[in-house]
């Protein structure tokens, strides 16, 4: 469970979040939607204490991040899967991040095989592709068994087939009761694998709803996405001036 | 959190750091060249007999390679954490240990570890080639003992420097320069400080390497009156200040 309450950050005089409040429940795949720029990734790496907020707080099972012992046994995180350092292997990568929160080392392979990197295990990490980096990523965030997923753009790079595999981890992860919070701009992606969908357009909120509410015919979700948030943006896609 | 849970969270994070450390492979060549260099000018500076008339064969054989070996801790301290500002890594860190004074504290655990006795096996490998290689000439010997264990403190300390740099700027080339610049710039601007420059060069990580060593450069005019023990403890009592204002910076600062 993941709450959210009027959350906000300013960067100088510009409000990146303005006031958002939003809970992510388990045992569903909500998808964080809006536009380059809306404060997604704000809002993730508030929520992990990495960045301090200007107003309100987030929590996670009812503790700010700081607050958790062992974080990445409630929290699997996946901000960029290219913020690593390449000349690591794979294993090491994954070693460091259990030894840090006291998890067992065996889980670095079992991971590394859920994501299907166990061939490329002993591989330095700048030999990648992105898609296998963001399988990497997922693999990091599945290291602690954590109760709660925060994945930003986990898709990004996946090819079809890991695309469909990351819907069927996704799907799975929330019926065995996890929280699970996603963000992408994908639409059609979104529409396959999330229950609910938040979206935020310029730092506000303009809708928290399950998706069969928002959107209750199929492929009808990028259309209702962009009337919501098509008044907060103009036609190039920037932000108009406030 | 009890106590003890405290000391297994943090041995935690020490183990995660040396893993770190260890698994980069430049991380090692750094640590093999500290050795190299310091064998290598001793092995340099004996066979071309360029100690001055006054110079111990310890002081000889270790204060060219040892500010080498300095600047190389320096770096590799700064890089072990300004590469994580530079790749982005430090969130996945500080989201894995939101204790940022901690994750400091673990890094500096284990450069000060590898860069202590790496410093050490260089300082007596350095000795043993210098006294084998100048056998017979006429220089006094200097006393090794205990100043092999204060140029390898000399090191590590050299390295937490380059850490707390690093936090603090970030990114990797101007943390490196940074840290290089604490090492060389006393030494090479104190002349210009006129009758400030042994208090300027004295304690200066070099400066503190010269007098370990019992060098004919470490001279009052240059370094000052303080003994070589005094200077290290100077030095230590500097860097832990540095490492306080850095742990208080990350601590505010947004990742």
């Amino acid at each position: 469970m993941i709450q959210v309450r009027e959350l906000s950050k300013r960067f100088g005089s510009a409000v990146v979040v303005d006031g958002v409040s939003f809970d992510v429940r388990p045992g569903h795949v909500t998808g964080f939607l809006g536009p380059n720029g809306a404060g997604k990734t704000t809002t993730l790496r508030l929520i992990l204490g990495l960045a301090r907020p200007s107003a309100g707080s987030a929590r996670v099972d009812g503790h700010t991040y700081r607050q958790l012992r062992r974080p990445l046994q409630h929290v699997g995180v996946l901000l960029d899967a290219r913020a690593v350092h390449g000349g690591r292997t794979a294993a090491d990568h994954l070693r460091w991040l259990a030894q840090s929160n006291g998890i067992a080392r065996s889980r670095v392979h079992e991971v590394l095989h859920m994501v299907g990197l166990e061939g490329v295990a002993g591989l330095r990490i700048r030999t990648f592709s992105l898609g296998m980096s963001q399988r990497l990523g997922v693999a990091a965030a599945l290291l602690g068994d954590p109760g709660v997923l925060l994945l930003d753009e986990p898709a990004n790079g996946l090819d079809a087939e890991g695309i469909r595999w990351l819907r069927t981890l996704l799907r799975s992860l929330a019926a065995e009761g996890r929280t699970v919070l996603v963000s992408s701009h994908l639409m059609d992606e979104m529409e396959r694998t999330a229950d609910h969908v938040v979206v935020i357009a310029r730092g506000r909120l303009v809708a928290d709803a399950p998706i069969a509410q928002l959107a209750p015919h199929r492929g009808s979700l990028e259309d209702v996405y962009t009337m919501m948030v098509a008044d907060l943006i103009d036609h190039h896609g920037a932000r108009r001036p406030r | 959190m009890t106590m003890e849970e405290l000391m297994v969270d943090v041995s935690h994070m020490v183990s995660a750091e040396w893993t770190k450390l260890r698994s980069v492979r430049s991380n090692l060549w750094v640590l093999a060249a500290i050795v190299a260099v310091v064998i290598g000018l001793a092995v340099v500076v004996a066979e071309t007999r360029s100690l001055q008339p006054d110079d111990t064969v310890l002081g000889g054989s270790l204060t060219a390679g040892g500010t080498l070996a300095l600047l190389l801790a320096g770096a590799l301290g700064a890089s072990h954490m300004a590469s994580e500002h530079g790749t982005g890594l430090i969130a996945m860190t500080f989201a894995a240990c939101p204790q940022r004074r901690r994750v400091l504290f673990a890094k500096a655990t284990v450069i000060a570890a590898a860069l202590g006795a790496t410093g050490l096996l260089a300082a007596v490998g350095g000795t043993l080639v210098g006294r084998w290689l100048l056998d017979g000439a006429a220089y006094a010997p200097g006393d090794p003992v205990p100043a092999v264990f204060g140029i390898a403190a000399t090191v590590a300390l050299t390295g937490i420097a380059g850490l707390a740099v690093g936090a603090v700027v970030r990114h990797p080339a101007g943390a490196a320069g940074t840290v290089m610049g604490v090492v060389l710039l006393p030494i090479l601007l104190g002349p210009l400080t006129g009758d400030l420059q042994p208090w300027v060069a004295g304690a200066s990580p070099s400066g503190v390497l010269q007098k370990l060593a019992q060098s004919s450069d470490a001279v009052p005019e240059t370094v000052g009156t303080l003994g070589a023990w005094p200077s290290l403890a100077v030095l230590t009592g500097c860097v832990c200040a540095g490492v306080v204002v850095a742990a208080l910076i990350v601590e505010r600062r947004d990742a």
